[in-house]
């Protein structure tokens, strides 16, 4: 059953718990598949999922990256240590690129030992930090949480999602009255209009469809080896909803 | 002169190798097989290509060109890139690319003028491409050709409306950003900063509508179709 996010990502109040433990290799982009099924295909730290961002004709390179926590640079020993990688965007990447917090100042959110619902909240399509939560602010200014771009894609998940659920909740009953009009009552009109709401309807799948949970190309295997750990992340899972509910 | 030519040949030969070894090395680099490969690498002189072309340098392929045999060197060379995004490294090489040509045009203007200061001038080394970017040589090289720039005179030096456009301008100012903040301690870098944060925050935000112009063009369901539907259906049903 085909699973959709949901119009409003929030925060989790879990911290992600990782599921994956993949053997050390040589080369950390070995762990993309592990990685991705451990975040459930979204940002670790906006929380943009891979379905967002591929609406809008990003490619080539990969718009998911894999970001260290702790910088290569500043410990070269960690590149490939599976518990600092993290499932990133390509925007969240890049607004952060090797920025490490000063000594007694605030520091950098982990998503796997900070659960981001106590830090931020989902405000009118930004992820807010709390009031007085000086690290939260640091994290979401270091990782540009809120970058336009973001908002944006954020607010057509949102609108579009609403705008079709709304329709394909109200039209159910109304099309099915009218097959039944169209059948009982042999009304042309009805029957033309009965076809068109079809139509709509079809559309409107289809444009939900993009909003899909476990994106299309996901990784049937990983490096893990084990099929059980093929699921979306609990705090993901009971926010997604599907088609037939 | 057949020792010369000896040494000559063989001397070909070695940067024969050197060059096969290079382009063995960059085509590893860019993709696990060959087709991959020369797709990015279409892809990524294209844009090259580009950036020289919106910075206003003439020549802009062979500029393109060298910045991509000097990346390849590197890589044969055996240094570990830290890019994530090797697009990125590309860029960081081209702007020093650029840099070096603006600088020796600059000498060779001051040696039209002043013939005794360009020969001191020119005992100084070519710079090679260093580890980090030197904000304020960034700055100044950048703020002339493009953050002084208004946006609308930057899309279409961009190449139209197009998203990897308007991405690319992006995150090329959201690269120098980054370098930028790294130095807030300094005065003048911290000033450099806030201008650069503005023009940033404008770019994405025009960025982000085009985006959304995107995605609009992408959707098949129309809202507005569907109310009008769903209106008719209900007045027509309401009909006995």
């Amino acid at each position: 059953m085909t699973r959709l996010l949901p119009p409003v990502t929030r925060p989790s109040r879990e911290v992600i718990s990782r599921r994956h433990l993949p053997p050390v290799t040589g080369a950390y982009s070995a762990y993309r598949a592990c990685l991705r099924w451990d975040f459930g295909f979204s940002c670790a730290f906006c929380l943009l999922h891979e379905s967002d961002i591929a609406s809008y004709g990003v490619s080539g390179w990969g718009f998911m990256h894999v970001e260290h926590f702790v910088p290569r640079s500043s410990d070269p020993s960690r590149i490939n240590d599976y518990e600092n990688c993290f499932y990133i965007c390509g925007r969240c990447n890049r607004a952060r690129g090797k920025k490490m917090p000063r000594a007694g100042g605030p520091i950098l959110l982990n998503p796997c030992s900070r659960a981001w619902g106590e830090h931020f909240e989902a405000v009118a399509d930004e992820i807010r930090p709390l009031a007085e939560d000086r690290d939260a602010a640091y994290t979401c200014d270091t990782y540009d949480f809120n970058d336009p771009a973001k908002v944006r894609i954020r607010r057509m998940r949102r609108v579009t999602i609403n705008q079709c659920r709304r329709f394909l909740d109200r039209v159910r009953r109304l099309h099915e009255a009218l097959l039944d009009r169209a059948e009982n009552e042999g009304d042309t009109e009805a029957v033309e209009l009965a076809w068109e709401i079809q139509e709509l309807r079809r559309q409107a799948y289809w444009d939900l469809l993009r909003f899909q949970a476990i994106p299309p190309d996901h990784d049937p295997v990983c490096r893990c080896g084990k099929s059980t750990h093929l699921t979306l992340p609990d705090a993901l899972e009971e926010q997604t909803w599907s088609l037939l509910s | 002169m057949n020792r010369q030519r000896k040494i000559g040949a063989s001397g070909r030969k070695t940067r024969e190798e050197q060059i096969r070894n290079e382009l063995e090395a960059l085509v590893a680099f860019l993709g696990p097989d060959r087709d991959l490969a020369g797709e990015r690498y279409t892809m990524i002189r294209r844009r090259l290509v580009r950036l020289f072309e919106w910075r206003g340098l003439a020549f802009a392929e062979d500029l393109a060109d060298e910045t991509i045999t000097r990346v390849a060197r590197r890589i044969a060379e055996g240094v570990e890139l830290r890019s994530v995004d090797p697009f990125a490294y590309f860029c960081g090489v081209a702007h020093w690319v650029s840099k070096e040509l603006l600088r020796r045009a600059a000498r060779e203007r001051a040696g039209l003028e002043a013939p005794f200061h360009a020969k001191e001038s020119s005992a100084e080394p070519m710079q090679r491409v260093p580890p980090e970017l030197e904000w304020e040589e960034l700055w100044s090289g950048l703020e002339e050709t493009t953050f002084s720039k208004p946006a609308e005179e930057l899309r279409p030096l961009a190449g139209g409306e197009g998203i990897p456009d308007m991405e690319e301008i992006v995150q090329e100012i959201g690269d120098i950003y980054g370098q930028l903040s790294k130095l807030v301690a300094d005065p003048a870098a911290k000033e450099a900063v806030r201008q650069l944060r503005e023009r940033l925050r404008a770019l994405q935000r025009e960025e982000a509508e085009a985006m959304e112009r995107q995605f609009r063009s992408q959707l098949l369901f129309d809202p507005q179709k569907g109310r009008d539907a769903l209106a008719r259906a209900e007045r027509l049903l309401s009909k006995q």
